[in-house]
């Protein structure tokens, strides 16, 4: 009996630990972008640097991500166009404001401000849920047009009861209201929490890179063996039958060359930095968490039963009702994690602003920026509103810098936002990540078998080489474009 | 609550019965709480519970509009009774409040300011309901469209004029000069933008026919680049006809101080009548094409039922392009009309952008009927304008109301197929 357990046991402890490093080959992609992305704020130190800005914009540029993809939830998988998105953002964004501040007076008394800083979120997030409800209860019967404009009407009396000369003391009218900053996000304890999760993470990539050099060059360890095709053998065989010391010795002087890079900015920090300058490295790990987490569950979402019976409302909904489904329940319900998710954003978007206003939030211009970078990035795509948006904020953000190296005017910067939109949409009918993975396997075989024989163990050192690439032609975009003109200059200067 | 939504859809009687409880609770509710609001006076209520109010007792206009069979009438009739005696009310103490006399100066003055103001409106909307109806396109640039009419006007006015003034009976007199000019400039501004508006159609649009979805990107980013070039063209300034920069005369053949005196204090504005004129008249000539000649039956037939259109053999490709040049057309035509009223500027877009959306969508929008889109301008105008007159701070929130009102028991609009 006792030996039957044990054996139990061990194969228990086995396949946790297959588990894991099945979790890891199978995500391969996203594990290197992920490390990427938390890596970064660990490379500044406590002095200003252009990093530093970029770490900001970038946090910007994910909260408009989320709130993207809370709007595409409605219309990319169950076929609703909400108008009225902006009303959860600016729910978010107020409730916090109420949460943060114990000076400002609130709807609901003294009780939101016993809700601690992280809380606030959750609070937002159930405010958020509130409204989608309401939202979600009186829409349900419409479709289309009617959906959207009820929704819009929806966003527009609480926009407008929010601007009344009563409420100033509450919304701050135009101005806006500006929120003390949680003591949790100036603190260098949650830093160096943060900077453990980071070296977390950063062993998980070093495992990824540790298995993938022990399967591809398997002839340099020393019980040398030749190398065979990837069907013949299984995962645990594989692990067995190369020696994990000399692999491992690989892996650790990987994870100590990317701590020299990473350990002076941390004592840097630690010894010099005031407490502000916690501030955006903290935020940027916040934002970024939330987005993971959003991704994953709207990801997990979208393969449920549930999110296949609101794709199946978006396509036919008198069929689906007809199957039995009661699509009034599944509609609403969409309309409130949607308005969840949106709380969440305009939530986040509090705490990085710090000054909050009506109309930036409650606005009109809100949703339309919401429902431009879906469309922009591709319905019902998961990645395709975090492309649009950090695209279009981009985009935005630089415009007029990019149009001066060219010396052109400054002002002509919504006019080319404009015919950028117009080619975008004209030759990528389904929106940038929609239109590409339409043709993804056409592109996938000849990327694999014509040009370059890639394998799919290729794709994330491809994918960590052309992020990088990207966030540097992000971080320096202008200075690039000069060169290249230059080039460009002396090369038309030879020919007379 | 879940369980409460499934035994009602399960149980159609049950489902009846609630909701004819439901309508005739909400006529009472809504009725006793107006009533005491009116006995109690509105100064001794705070202003948003007034407002909150005010929107049951629109809830309570929009039980009218529901369609029901013979037997439920009784809800319909009783919110018919409470609306009417509530407005017997309304007048009762305004006219008490402050007088007969002024209240019929106020009463007058705001109708005509409200008619005028429909008719712009209705100009406007005509062609973002026919685009939005036959080709499901909402069209963000549409705003956009009315107010670089407004501009274009205002140019071509000032075009003509240098040209006319050469001309030794019209140098003579301003006044019919500037008639004339002004003539041209409406017509310029018609023909330039409907030209814009094909330009638009056949490069872009048609590229996109049928994906409503990304064609709300693509108008939005002409709605961008018109904004921009219009700011970097004309600058941030607001153009007026009172004080015409450019004008060789100086002179606009009608004053804003030009006022028709009816007597008893009833003075209004000559312009304002003339825009009640001339929508009018638009108005009567775009239903006579559309119920009389051929195409106008095509156009009136596709917006109905598009599918059915094609099957018979007609491109509505190709009938779009004219629709789309056409509201782009009206929209440049509204737009020179405003000036004198509105000045052109670079708010007009947006602003103007929402109240096509507001009417189009109560009026009826898919399926919808042309007269829809009128009677709608009539109701978005002149509630705007009542409220602006008499309760100030409310005019825009009335809008959405009677918006949430009427799709709430209406989704389709007011003409629009019931869903």
């Amino acid at each position: 009996m006792v030996t039957h357990t044990n054996s139990n046991k061990n194969k228990q402890k086995q396949s946790i630990i297959t588990k894991i490093s099945d979790l890891i080959s199978a995500n391969q992609v996203s594990i290197s972008v992920i490390t990427v992305l938390y890596l970064l704020p660990l490379l500044t130190n406590s002095e200003l640097s252009p990093l530093r800005g970029f770490i900001n914009l970038l946090s910007g540029f994910m909260i408009a991500g989320i709130f993207a993809l809370s709007f595409d939830l409605q219309l990319g998988r169950t076929g609703l166009l909400n108008f009225g998105q902006a009303a959860f953002f600016g729910i978010g964004a107020y409730v916090t404001v109420w949460c943060l501040d114990p000076i400002l007076p609130s709807p609901l008394g003294d009780i939101l401000n016993l809700i601690p800083f992280p809380l606030t979120l959750v609070a937002a997030i159930f405010a958020g849920m509130v409204v989608g409800i309401v939202m979600g209860a009186t829409t349900n019967r419409m479709k289309g047009t009617a959906f959207a404009f009820i929704a819009l009407a929806i966003a527009m009396l609480v926009l407008e009861f929010m601007e009344l000369k009563e409420n100033l003391a509450i919304s701050g009218g135009e101005s806006g209201l500006s929120v003390t900053r949680p003591f949790l996000l100036t603190n260098w304890i949650v830093y160096m929490l943060m900077v453990l999760f980071v070296i977390f993470i950063l062993s998980l990539f070093v495992i990824l890179v540790v298995k993938d050099t022990r399967e591809r060059f398997a002839f340099l360890f020393l019980n040398f063996r030749p190398r065979r095709s990837a069907f013949s053998y299984s995962e645990k065989e594989r692990i067995s039958s190369t020696r994990v010391t000399t692999s491992w010795i690989i892996g650790v002087a990987v994870f100590i060359l990317l701590l020299i890079l990473v350990v002076p900015n941390i004592l840097d920090m630690y010894l010099f930095a005031t407490d502000i300058w916690f501030k955006i490295p903290i935020l940027y790990w916040l934002i970024l968490t939330s987005v993971l987490a959003v991704y994953i569950f709207v990801k997990r979402l979208t393969i449920s039963p549930f999110g296949r019976v609101l794709s199946a409302i978006a396509q036919n909904e008198d069929r689906v009702k007809a199957l039995g489904y009661n699509t009034f329940y599944y509609k609403i319900l969409s309309v409130t994690i949607s308005g969840g998710i949106g709380a969440l954003a305009g939530s986040l978007y509090t705490v990085n602003n710090i000054n909050v206003s009506t109309p930036e939030t409650f606005g009109i211009g809100q949703a339309i920026n919401a429902m431009l970078y879906t469309i922009l990035g591709g319905l019902g795509t998961l990645l395709g509103p975090f492309v649009g948006a950090v695209l279009i904020e981009f985009s935005e953000w630089r415009m007029v810098r990019f149009l001066w190296t060219f010396s052109i005017d400054g002002q002509w910067w919504l006019v080319f936002l404009g015919i950028i939109y117009i080619f975008i949409i004209l030759f990528f009918p389904y929106g940038i990540v929609g239109s590409l993975q339409l043709r993804s396997r056409s592109l996938k075989t000849r990327i694999r078998e014509g040009w370059f024989n890639i394998r799919e163990t290729d794709y994330w050192w491809l994918t960590l080489i052309s992020l990088v690439l990207i966030l540097a032609l992000m971080l320096d975009l202008e200075n690039i474009m000069k060169r290249i003109v230059e080039i460009f200059e002396q090369i038309f200067s030879l020919f007379p | 609550m879940i369980s409460l939504i499934r035994s009602i859809n399960s149980n159609e009687d049950y489902k009846k019965r609630l909701i004819l409880f439901l309508k005739i609770f909400i006529a009472l509710i809504s009725g006793i709480i107006t009533i005491l609001w009116i006995i109690l006076d509105k100064a001794e209520l705070p202003n948003q519970i007034f407002k909150m109010i005010v929107g049951v007792w629109i809830m309570g206009l929009a039980l009218l509009s529901i369609p029901t069979p013979r037997k439920e009438k009784l809800p319909q009739i009783f919110s018919l009774v409470e609306i009417i005696v509530i407005s017997c009310l309304w007048l009762f103490v305004e006219v008490e409040s402050k007088g007969v006399e002024i209240f019929m100066q106020n009463g007058s003055l705001t109708l005509v300011n409200g008619l005028a103001f429909s008719m712009l409106l209705f100009l406007m909307t005509s062609g973002f309901f026919l685009i939005f109806g036959l080709a499901d396109i909402i069209n963000f640039a549409h705003g956009a469209f009315f107010m670089l009419g407004g501009f274009m006007g205002y140019e071509v006015y000032l075009l003509s004029e240098s040209f006319l003034i050469t001309i030794p009976f019209l140098g003579n007199d301003p006044v019919l000069l500037s008639f004339i000019c002004f003539i041209f400039g409406l017509i310029g501004a018609t023909i330039i933008l409907g030209l814009i508006g094909i330009g638009i159609e056949v490069t872009t649009i048609r590229r996109l026919f049928r994906k409503p979805i990304s064609q709300i990107l693509l108008t939005v980013g002409f709605l961008y680049i018109i904004l921009q070039l219009t700011e970097i063209i004309w600058g941030p300034a607001i153009f007026t006809y009172n004080y015409v920069s450019g004008s060789q005369t100086g002179i606009f053949w009608l004053p804003r101080s030009a006022i028709l005196d009816l007597g008893g204090g009833m003075r209004f504005e000559i312009y304002r009548i003339f825009l009640i004129l001339f929508g009018l008249v638009i108005a009567i000539g775009m239903f006579l094409v559309l119920s009389r000649t051929r195409i106008g039956l095509i156009i009136t037939a596709g917006i109905e039922d598009p599918e059915m259109v094609n099957a018979l053999g007609i491109d509505t490709k190709r009938v779009f392009t004219l629709v789309f040049a056409t509201g782009a057309a009206m929209a440049g035509l509204a737009g020179a009309v405003a000036v004198p009223q509105v000045n052109a500027s670079l708010d007009v877009a947006g602003n103007y952008l929402i109240y096509a959306f507001i009417i189009v969508v109560i009026g009826g929008a898919h399926f919808g009927r042309f007269a829809g889109t009128f009677w709608a301008s009539i109701i978005v105008g002149l509630s705007h304008t009542f409220c602006q007159f008499f309760y100030p701070g409310l005019e825009s929130i009335i809008l959405f109301l009677i918006l949430l009102a009427i799709l709430t028991f209406k989704p389709g609009g007011l003409t629009g197929e019931p869903m």
